[in-house]
């Protein structure tokens, strides 16, 4: 199992880090990180992009979604129920999905071992025949962030970026007003719950990882602002 | 070996899952189907035991943006 997620997933991303660290005119790891986020982001874009639009399409049936919160007030296996039919007739689904969220967790995970194997010289050897070993890698990003170690402000610029991405998100479903009441009042503890929780783990991670989150935070914020003008 | 997938579920509902627990917020990102894929999950292993993995992992992989969705029962 732990052989066929090397091959599947490690290795071909550990292999791309590289290309792209030894493509990059500067030899900057940290910028090969960032690229790196924005390509998987992209390959994972038309599901994003498909699930955001149906939340538009949301809009128009939202006073039949009311309706039925009235209807089945305080039993929500009946609310659940009557919305998923509701959706199926009108031919939206705001959900993304399980899929798309669980397939974010292996992904990271492969990022996560190669960020760290990146700098030890042995972990080299899983580099295709293709591909040129460059014999080592420069810590050092930008002159002045050591991606292998921690650094002690990233974590809180992950936060704020994460905190502005909740809210973002918070205010379209707000506009389509496809929100009870007790689901608003969560949401609210979440908006900050999430960001601090951020703050925590990136604080104990190497700033490979950090940067990682930040780049696709920032993603998120671009993909829901694009959605957002483009289809209003 | 039945209880611990359960109560595993259970775990990740409380914990983890945007559908339950402390991270339910009503927002987008989330199961398509009723009931959610870990619920569907809970329910057929408890019914069917543990042999029923494969069509919950079906389930999740239909569970994406380029499937209807809808009410589909353990």
């Amino acid at each position: 199992m732990s052989h066929l997620f090397t091959i599947i997933l490690y290795q071909p991303i550990f292999n791309l880090l590289v290309v792209i660290y030894n493509t990059l005119p500067n030899h900057d790891f940290g910028v090969a990180i960032v690229l790196l986020t924005i390509i998987i982001r992209l390959l994972f874009s038309p599901l994003s992009i498909k699930a955001l639009r149906s939340q538009k399409a949301l809009s128009k049936i939202q006073p039949k979604i009311k309706e039925i919160q009235e209807k089945h007030k305080g039993d929500s296996q009946a609310i659940g129920q009557a919305s998923m039919n509701l959706y199926k007739e009108h031919g939206v689904n705001p959900f993304s999905g399980c899929l798309p969220l669980l397939l974010q967790i292996p992904v990271l995970i492969a990022l996560y071992q190669a960020l760290r194997a990146a700098f030890l010289p042995e972990s080299l050897s899983l580099l295709y025949s293709s591909v040129h070993n460059p014999g080592s890698i420069e810590v050092m990003s930008l002159g002045f962030i050591n991606l292998a170690q921690k650094n002690y402000y990233l974590p809180f610029v992950a936060g704020i970026l994460q905190w502005l991405q909740a809210r973002q998100g918070m205010q379209g479903q707000s506009q389509n007003g496809s929100q009870d009441a007790t689901a608003s009042a969560m949401n609210k503890q979440l908006l900050y719950i999430f960001p601090i929780m951020i703050v925590f783990i990136s604080w104990s991670l190497p700033t490979g990882l950090v940067l990682y989150w930040i780049t696709t935070t920032l993603f998120s914020l671009g993909e829901q602002l694009y959605i957002r003008y483009r289809y209003s | 070996m039945k209880n611990i997938f359960l109560a595993t579920i259970r775990g990740y509902q409380y914990i983890f899952s945007p559908d339950h627990g402390i991270l339910y917020s009503g927002t987008f990102q989330r199961c398509r189907f009723y009931p959610s894929c870990s619920q569907y999950a809970y329910e057929s292993i408890e019914k069917n035991g543990i042999f029923t993995l494969p069509r919950i992992l079906l389930r999740i992989l239909r569970c994406n943006p380029f499937s209807q969705g809808g009410i589909d029962l353990s």
